[in-house]
C-alpha cells in the first residue's frame, strides 16, 4: 500500500526575542516576594439559566493572611447592572437583615452591596492594585460574567472589557483588560493586559489569578467539581445542596453565599497541601501537574536543558523529532473473545528514563554528539533479548540513526484510512527508499521483529561533567532527593507506590513522574502569529532543512523542551512493549492487544489453543508461562525491590477481591477499545443472561455526556452497561452468524424478525449529547454569538443530511433532553427536540452500534484485505510502501 | 451594623502595598535623622529628595519633613539652582556641591548618632 510518511519537526523562528524576554514584562518569579500574597478575593456568580447564563448577582469576600491562613475581612454582594428593581429589593433587603460572617474579629461585620460596575472599580480593581489573589472557582466563567464586552485575545483567547466610562458605553482606557488563553482543557492562563494610558498606576502588573479548580487539577491530576474538591481536600466548609434557579431569591443568596465560604475553606486547604512542595513556583502558575514538576527540577538548580546545551545544533533536534512518535497501541485480536492475562509495567517512561541514564543528560555540564555508525552497526548485529535484560547495555541505547528502511518494523506515522482521516501511529513493515532517523531502542525493537536496519549513520549523546549548582530538595517535604546522585523520578515512583493507600497522592506522583519524566522534553505550546507581521522560521527534520514565513499558529517550546531525550524515552517504552510481545512469541503465544505500557496476553490457567473464526488456532499461554515473562523483566528494575517488587507485573484486574487469580477474557474492538470480563460458565463466551461480568470496560472515543451520574469503581455506569450488551450483540453474532442488528428510532432490533433485542440499556433512546464549554472565540463564532464565553451547553448530535447544528443550555436532568428546545445555530431558529424526524437525531444507541464497528484501519485482517467493520480474529501487520516524497508534520502546523 | 463606614479594608489594603512598593519597607526613615514613617498616618511624613536636583537626576533619597526643608536651605545657601544648567562646567560645579552639602548634612547626622551613643 502506498502512504505518505508524516514526520514531526523542529521549528526555530528567526529573530527570537525567546520567551525569557517576553517574561520581563510581567512579574519575575525570582523577585516575588511571597508564593501566597497578603490579601485574596474570592467571589462567585450567579447567573440566569438560559443559553446566555447572564449575571443576577455574585458574592464576594476580601480576605487578608493571618498566620498562613486567609481570614476574610469584608463580604459583600454585587448585582448585575441593570438588574430589575424587584430583585434589587430584594438584595437590598436581604443585606440589611444579615450580617456578614466569618469575619476577623477586627472587621466590620456589615453586608456591603454594589452595584457591577461599583463592584468593578471599588473591589475587583482595588484588589488587583493591592497585589491580591483573585480566586476563584472556574474562574473564567466569573470574569465573562461580570465583562461588559469581549475581544478575540492575540493569544487566540478572550479579551474581556471589564469597565466602561462611568457616563458612556465606552471602554474605560485607563483600565486593563483581562485576557484568558485556553491551555488544557482544564486551566487557563489569566492575566491583564497592558494598559493604553501610560499612567496608569497599575501598568506593570500581570495579575495573580488563581482558578482553584485549575490548582487542584494541578495537585491530584483530576478535575474536580467544587463540592468533589472540598472532599478531596478534607476542608470542613461544605457547599451547600441546592439546585440553581436563575432567579434572586433568599435561598439563591444563601447559596451562593456559603459557595464563596466553601471556597474560602477549599483555597485554605489547597495552600497547605500546596506548601508540602518546596518549589518557588507561585499558584496562580501552577496549571498541571507538569507545572509542579518542572518547579521542582528548577527548585534542584536544573538548568534548562536547551540553554544549557547550547552546543547542540537545531539540526539534531529536528532529527530527533523525526525520529518522535507517542505511545503504542493496537488491537491484534478483533472481535474475537480469548482467554487473557494482562500484564503492565510500572511507571513505564520512569522506568525508561532511568534504564537509559536520561537523568545523567539532564545534570550533565555539557553534551557532546558523537559519531557511533560502526559501533551502532555492531551493536544491532549482535544484540540478543537476553541482553537487553542487562540494565547496563541500555545505556548503550542512546543513539540515533538513520536507515534505508526495507521491511523493518518500525513505528509508522501516516493515514491509515483509504478516506482520508486523521494520522495514526502503528508499528509495521516500512519499505522506504530514503533514509530514515530512528531512535536507538526503535532500532532495537526492529531486530527482535526479525530483520536488522540497513544503518547509515549514527551519533550518540555523551554527557560530560556535572551541571554546577545542583540542590537537595524534599519531595512533599518528605523525601530527600539528590540530583547529584539520585534519579529524581524513580524516587517519586517508589514514594507513589509507598502510599498506595492514598489515591489522590499516588495519582499526582504517577502524572508528575510521567508528565516531568517525558512530557517536559515534548512540550510545545501553541501560539498565534500575526497575520502582518509573519516572522521567518526554519523547519528541521531528519535531514531535511527549510526555511518558509511562519503559518498562523506556531508552537513555542515549552522551558524544558528537549526531544533529544523526550524521542528516546518513547522508544525506549516501544522497545520494553517489544520485549514483552518477543518473550509472548518465543513460547509461540499471541496477544490480544496492546496501549503504551500494557499487554494484554492470550492466556489461561492450564493453557492451550484458542479457536479463530476462520477456523486457525492461536496458542494460549499457562499463567505460568505468563508470571515467567513477568519474572525476566526484574533484572531491569530501578527501583527498590522491598517498595516495588516487580517491573512488569499482572494488573490488578487478574486477581478477585482475595487476592486470587481468576481467568479473565477478553474482547477488543480496536485500539484502546477493549473489553476484560469474567464468565460463570469457564467459557469464552456465552449467551445466558447473568453469565458475564465486566471487570475492565474501556470506552475510548466516547464523548458524549453520560446519561446518568452513576459511577461503579470510578468509571461511569453506562460504560459497564454498553459493553455488557456490546459483548452481548457479539457473542449472539458468534453463535448465530445470521443475526444482524438494526438500530431503528433508538431502538436495537434483530434485522430480521424486526423485533427488539432484549436486555437493551434504557438509555439506548436517549440523543446523544456533547457536553461543550465555549473556551475559544473560534468556538463561540461557531455558535454564532447563541452562547456568551466559557458557558457550559450541550450539543444534540444529528445527521450531516439534517443540516442542524443545535445548542440547547446545560441541563443534568437526563429525562429532560429528549425535549430539551434548542437553537439551530445555522439559521437561529428554534427546535424542540422530540420534534424533529427521529432519523436526524443520533441516539446513544446510534453511538453504541458505531463503536464496535470501528475498524483498526492500522492492521490487515486474516485474509490479508485491509480491516473492516465486519472483520473478525488474528490481524496482521500492514507492509507500508511509501512514495518517494514524504510529509514533515511540523510541530508548527497544527 | 457598620461602626465605622469610612473604614474600607480593600483600599486600606491597597493603600499599604502601594506605600510599601513606594518606600520598599513598611517603615521608611529619614536617612539624616533617622525618623522612622508608619505609613498609616496621611500626609506622609517621609518625602523623596532628589538630592542632585529633580532636573538633573531621578536620584532620591527619602527624608522626613524638617529635614527636606533643611536640605533645600542648605542648597540655597550653596547657591545651587533647581534648574539644569545648560552649560558642562557650570552643571559640574553645581553637581559637587550638590554632593557637598548631601554628605556634609549625612555626615552631621552620623556625628548626631556618635554623640547620642556616647551619652548612653
Amino acid at each position: 500500500m502506498l502512504h505518505d510518511l508524516h514526520l514531526r519537526a523542529h521549528v526555530t523562528v528567526s529573530g527570537d526575542k525567546s520567551k525569557h524576554a517576553r517574561k520581563s514584562g510581567g512579574e519575575s518569579f525570582s523577585r516575588t516576594p511571597t508564593l501566597w500574597p497578603e490579601y485574596a478575593l474570592l467571589w462567585d456568580t450567579e447567573t440566569t439559566l438560559g443559553l446566555e447564563q447572564k449575571l443576577n448577582f455574585g458574592i464576594w469576600r476580601f480576605c487578608k493572611l493571618k498566620d498562613g491562613v486567609y481570614v476574610s475581612l469584608q463580604e459583600g454582594i454585587f448585582y448585575r447592572d441593570g438588574l430589575p428593581h424587584a430583585d434589587v429589593h430584594k438584595i437590598l433587603r436581604y443585606a440589611k437583615s444579615k450580617l456578614a460572617d466569618g469575619l476577623a474579629p477586627e472587621a466590620d461585620r456589615e453586608l456591603v452591596v454594589y452595584t457591577r460596575a461599583t463592584f468593578v472599580e471599588h473591589v475587583f480593581w482595588e484588589a488587583v492594585r493591592a497585589g491580591a489573589l483573585i480566586v476563584g472557582f472556574n474562574l473564567p466563567f466569573d470574569i465573562s460574567r461580570i465583562a461588559v464586552r469581549w475581544t478575540e485575545a492575540r493569544n487566540g483567547g478572550f479579551s474581556f472589557v471589564l469597565s466602561n466610562l462611568s457616563t458612556r458605553n465606552v471602554e474605560n482606557h485607563h483600565r486593563p483588560r483581562v485576557r484568558i488563553a485556553p491551555l488544557n482543557g482544564v486551566a487557563e492562563k489569566i492575566e491583564l493586559t497592558a494598559v493604553r494610558r501610560s499612567d496608569e498606576q497599575h501598568r506593570r502588573r500581570r495579575g495573580r489569578f488563581l482558578d482553584l479548580h485549575a490548582l487542584a487539577f494541578a495537585l491530584t491530576d483530576k478535575s474536580y467539581s467544587l463540592a468533589g474538591a472540598i472532599e478531596a481536600f478534607d476542608s470542613e466548609i461544605k457547599k451547600a445542596e441546592h439546585e440553581p434557579t436563575g432567579k434572586v431569591s433568599v435561598k439563591e443568596i444563601n447559596y451562593a453565599r456559603q459557595d464563596v465560604r466553601a471556597t474560602l475553606g477549599l483555597l485554605n486547604a489547597l495552600k497547605y497541601e500546596y506548601e508540602l512542595h518546596p518549589i518557588r513556583l507561585p499558584p496562580y502558575r501552577a496549571y498541571s501537574p507538569a507545572s509542579i514538576g518542572k518547579a521542582y527540577l528548577r527548585a534542584m538548580g536544573i538548568e534548562e536543558p536547551l540553554a544549557k546545551f547550547r552546543s547542540i545544533r537545531p539540526r539534531i533536534h529536528g532529527i530527533a523529532m523525526s525520529a518522535y512518535f507517542g505511545g503504542r497501541a493496537e488491537c491484534r485480536i478483533r472481535r474475537w473473545p480469548v482467554p487473557v492475562v494482562p500484564v503492565d509495567l510500572t511507571s513505564e517512561y520512569p522506568s525508561v528514563d532511568a534504564l537509559l541514564g536520561i537523568w545523567n543528560i539532564l545534570t550533565a555540564e555539557r553534551l557532546e554528539i558523537v559519531d557511533a555508525t560502526e559501533e551502532v552497526r555492531k551493536i544491532l548485529k549482535s544484540v540478543t533479548l537476553e541482553q537487553l535484560f542487562e540494565p547496563a547495555f541500555w545505556k548503550k541505547l542512546n543513539f540515533y540513526a538513520s536507515i534505508i528502511p526495507d521491511g523493518d518494523v518500525v513505528p509508522v506515522r501516516t493515514v491509515y484510512g483509504s478516506n482520508g482521516g486523521s494520522c495514526n501511529i502503528s508499528l509495521n513493515e516500512l519499505h522506504w527508499k530514503q533514509k530514515l532517523w530512528l531512535a536507538g531502542p526503535d532500532l532495537v525493537s526492529a531486530v527482535l521483529n526479525g530483520h536488522i536496519p540497513n544503518v547509515r549513520k549514527a551519533f550518540r549523546i555523551v554527557p560530560r561533567g556535572k551541571q554546577r549548582g545542583l540542590k537537595p530538595v524534599k519531595l512533599r517535604g518528605a523525601i530527600p532527593v539528590d540530583p547529584r546522585k539520585e534519579d529524581f523520578f524513580t524516587l517519586a515512583i517508589e514514594y507513589r507506590k509507598q502510599n498506595k493507600n492514598n489515591d489522590q497522592l499516588q495519582y499526582f506522583l504517577k502524572i508528575l513522574a510521567n508528565s516531568t519524566s517525558y512530557g517536559a522534553y515534548l512540550e510545545l505550546n501553541p501560539v498565534k502569529v500575526e497575520r502582518e507581521n509573519r516572522p521567518t522560521i526554519t523547519i528541521y527534520s531528519g535531514d531535511f532543512v527549510k526555511k518558509q514565513l511562519a503559518p498562523d499558529i506556531i508552537e513555542q517550546p515549552g522551558s524544558f523542551y528537549f526531544p533529544l531525550l523526550g524521542a528516546l524515552i518513547t522508544s525506549g517504552g516501544r522497545l520494553l512493549l517489544a520485549m514483552i510481545e518477543r518473550c509472548v512469541k518465543d513460547v509461540e503465544g499471541a496477544y490480544l492487544c496492546c496501549d503504551t505500557d500494557a499487554l494484554t496476553i492470550v492466556a489461561s490457567k492450564k493453557g492451550g489453543s484458542v479457536q479463530m473464526p476462520d477456523g486457525a488456532s492461536i496458542k494460549a499461554l499457562s499463567w505460568k508461562d505468563v508470571e515467567r515473562i513477568a519474572q525476566r523483566f526484574d533484572s531491569l528494575s530501578p527501583y527498590n525491590r522491598k517498595i516495588v517488587p516487580h517491573l512488569l507485573r499482572l494488573t490488578d484486574e487478574n486477581f478477585n477481591e482475595k487476592g486470587i487469580q481468576r481467568q479473565l477474557y477478553g474482547l477488543s474492538i480496536a485500539a484502546k477499545r477493549y473489553a476484560l470480563y469474567t464468565t460463570k460458565c469457564g467459557k469464552a463466551y456465552c449467551n445466558r443472561s447473568n453469565c458475564i461480568k465486566i471487570v475492565d470496560p474501556k470506552a475510548h472515543g466516547l464523548i458524549f455526556v453520560a446519561p446518568s451520574d452513576d459511577r461503579e469503581d470510578g468509571l461511569p455506569k453506562w460504560w459497564w452497561e454498553l459493553w455488557e450488551f456490546l459483548l452481548k450483540l457479539e457473542f449472539k453474532q458468534i453463535m448465530e452468524p445470521d443475526f444482524n442488528v438494526l438500530m431503528i428510532a433508538g431502538k436495537a432490533l434483530n434485522a430480521d424478525t424486526a423485533t427488539a433485542i432484549e436486555g437493551q440499556p434504557k438509555w439506548i433512546s436517549l440523543p446523544a449529547m456533547m457536553k461543550m464549554r465555549i473556551s475559544t472565540p473560534h468556538y463561540l463564532e461557531q455558535m454564532k454569538g447563541k452562547v456568551s464565553p466559557y458557558g457550559f451547553v450541550l450539543h444534540p448530535r444529528t445527521r450531516e443530511k439534517a443540516k442542524l447544528t443545535l445548542l440547547t443550555p446545560f441541563n443534568k436532568h437526563r429525562s429532560m433532553w429528549r425535549k430539551a428546545r434548542c437553537i439551530n445555530t445555522r439559521d437561529g431558529r428554534s427546535y424542540q427536540l422530540n420534534e424533529l424526524p427521529k432519523s436526524d437525531v443520533i441516539t446513544l444507541g446510534d453511538v453504541l452500534c458505531g463503536y464496535i464497528q470501528h475498524p483498526e484501519i492500522k492492521s490487515l485482517g486474516p485474509n490479508d484485505e485491509k480491516c473492516k467493520p465486519e472483520t473478525r480474529g488474528l490481524l496482521k501487520r500492514i507492509a507500508i510502501m511509501s512514495r518517494l516524497s514524504w510529509k514533515w508534520k511540523m510541530a508548527s502546523f497544527r | 451594623m457598620r461602626m465605622f463606614p469610612w473604614r474600607n479594608p480593600i483600599r486600606a489594603a491597597r493603600r499599604n502595598v502601594e506605600a510599601r512598593e513606594k518606600h520598599g519597607s513598611d517603615t521608611p526613615r529619614c536617612i539624616y535623622c533617622l525618623k522612622v514613617d508608619s505609613l498609616v498616618v496621611r500626609p506622609r511624613r517621609i518625602q523623596y529628595h532628589h538630592f542632585l536636583g529633580r532636573e538633573r537626576d531621578s536620584v532620591t533619597v527619602p527624608l522626613c519633613l524638617n529635614c527636606h526643608a533643611g536640605a533645600h536651605e542648605r542648597l540655597r545657601d550653596a547657591d545651587i539652582p533647581m534648574k539644569c544648567e545648560k552649560d558642562r562646567t557650570l552643571l559640574a560645579r553645581s553637581v559637587f556641591r550638590l554632593f557637598a552639602v548631601h554628605f556634609s548634612m549625612l555626615a552631621e547626622a552620623c556625628w548626631r548618632l556618635a554623640k547620642k551613643m556616647d551619652k548612653k
